[in-house]
């Protein structure tokens, strides 16, 4: 059964390859919300974002979109109601934006055209310019502008502020903010580049090595989470129990603690999502 | 399925001018069996269009739009259609062409080999897509080539050798069971690109 008021919901899907497996893993993207999607590469996030669009088989596990199984016959409607960037494939390099415009014209049902060239030209991408001329950052955009043009309730999008300056990149997260204000849209995001998701998320999950290490609220992880600076005589003082993550200095050590099993005596200062999944794989490591 | 034939039209109008205009040179030139050539050539084209495809991996895209499968195989049949019946019409116009110049009609046979041809090439490309879908385009394309030099070097030696009117073939006999074998051919191989392209999700 699935949780109609979620956007994605994956219950222990997995998926095995010769030599990598994502293993059950479940998660659910809140209808209105933003969820960042975390890994080091090859930790199995596109894969799960192709899981997700069906166009990868799973082993186990069932995942639900917008509402419907992804391997039902609705789910071809539903692909109507979500915008999709993917890093690596793109429209053929010999088109412009007007051939994209008129193929998407015959794709979407709800097509905007005045949209995505609105789009296009807050982007400053040329029409007629053929995309085999494109830099990386302007295929990005053009990406982008695609699908946020045929009024998604989702959007999927994986590393898609990747190759993008930092200007635009803050007006594309922007963007996908502002796409949220409606309470049924929702955006998955990949990306390495963990500010950014640090400043739009409202949930982030930690993908490593084919395993969801968290899907937690931000908002709580940064609340849980806290960087506490020692030496070898404190770290007796401190419980075991809240210690997940240790960085060894030449002079100090650096723990990530919870703060709620941390004495309040202790300084702990304040830890990024970057710090949080930083000391959360090395911990793993050793 | 529009989208994916208009994005395949605009590439083969872009980065296939020259194979067009091969097509056309090809279908008017004086020659008994260069024509032949002309059709098989514009059957070719779908190779072309699967190659800058799968340069950007346009199919992980197309997948993730609200396509089915069945569109997404069965545009690049409608292409190679439209593209065999083009070549088969400009051949049959400059069999036509080549007939006036020479002072004489065209004979029916000058008139309905351009249309076997075209048979031929559809089950030439009907051979080739479902291993194009299944195992990439360039592995499908090596079968492809194969199949079509021996298919040309084969039936042209037939329409060459008169051995056709030896066998007291009627014309539109011929005609009918070509189309009719064309037709099933196509059938199953389309069914069969569906399931192959269907089972390359891995």
């Amino acid at each position: 059964m699935n949780n109609e008021s979620n956007a994605i919901e994956l219950q222990h899907v997995t998926k095995n390859y010769s030599t990598f497996t994502l293993k059950d893993i479940s998660l659910s993207l809140p209808s209105g919300c933003i969820m960042g999607l975390i890994g080091e590469n090859g930790a199995g996030k596109s894969t799960t974002i192709q899981l997700i669009m069906n166009t990868l088989k799973r082993e186990a596990g069932d995942i639900f979109v917008l509402g419907k199984n992804n391997q039902s016959k609705e789910f071809r409607q539903v692909k109507e109601d979500i915008g999709i960037v993917l890093d690596e494939a793109n429209f053929p390099e010999v088109l412009n934006l007007k051939n994209v415009n008129h193929m998407m014209k015959h794709t979407y049902k709800n097509w905007q055209e005045d949209l995505f060239f609105q789009y296009a030209r807050q982007f400053e991408l040329e029409e007629k310019k053929l995309f085999k001329e494109y830099s990386r950052g302007m295929k990005m955009k053009l990406a982008i502008a695609t699908a946020l043009s045929h009024q998604p309730k989702l959007l999927i999008l994986d590393e898609a502020t990747s190759g993008l300056d930092p200007i635009i990149r803050d007006e594309v997260l922007e963007l996908f903010n502002d796409f949220t204000r409606e309470e049924d849209h929702s955006v998955l995001i990949s990306s390495h580049i963990i500010s950014d998701l640090e400043k739009i998320c409202d949930y982030i999950a930690f993908l490593h090595q084919g395993e969801l290490l968290f899907c937690e609220e931000k908002d709580r992880l940064l609340e849980e989470y806290g960087i506490l600076h020692t030496n070898d005589k404190s770290i007796a003082d401190i419980p075991a129990e809240a210690v997940s993550g240790k960085r060894e200095g030449k002079y100090s050590t650096e723990l990530l603690v919870k703060r709620a099993l941390i004495s309040p005596a202790f300084d702990v200062e304040p830890a990024s999502i970057e710090d949080i999944i930083l000391f959360l794989v090395k911990n793993r490591r050793y | 399925m529009t989208g994916l034939l208009l994005k395949d039209g605009y590439t083969m109008l872009r980065q296939a001018k020259f194979f067009l205009v091969m097509v056309v040179i090809l279908a008017f030139l004086p020659s008994d069996f260069v024509y032949g050539y002309a059709i098989f050539y514009a059957a070719l084209l779908t190779t072309t269009t699967l190659t800058y495809d799968q340069r950007v991996k346009w199919d992980n895209l197309a997948n993730m739009f609200p396509y089915t499968a069945g569109q997404i195989v069965g545009s690049k049949y409608l292409a190679g259609y439209l593209y065999v019946t083009i070549a088969v019409i400009l051949s049959i116009c400059g069999r036509y062409a080549n007939a006036l110049l020479d002072g004489r009609p065209a004979t029916s046979m000058e008139l309905a080999t351009p249309l076997i041809i075209g048979c031929a090439a559809t089950v030439m490309s009907a051979i080739y897509l479902p291993f194009a879908f299944w195992i990439g385009e360039e592995k499908g394309r090596l079968i492809f080539v194969l199949f079509t030099v021996v298919s040309i070097i084969g039936l042209m030696s037939i329409i060459e050798t008169d051995a056709l009117s030896m066998l007291n073939i009627n014309l539109m006999l011929l005609l009918l069971a070509a189309l009719g074998l064309t037709i099933a051919i196509n059938f199953i191989s389309f069914l069969a690109a569906i399931f192959l392209y269907k089972r390359r999700k891995v």
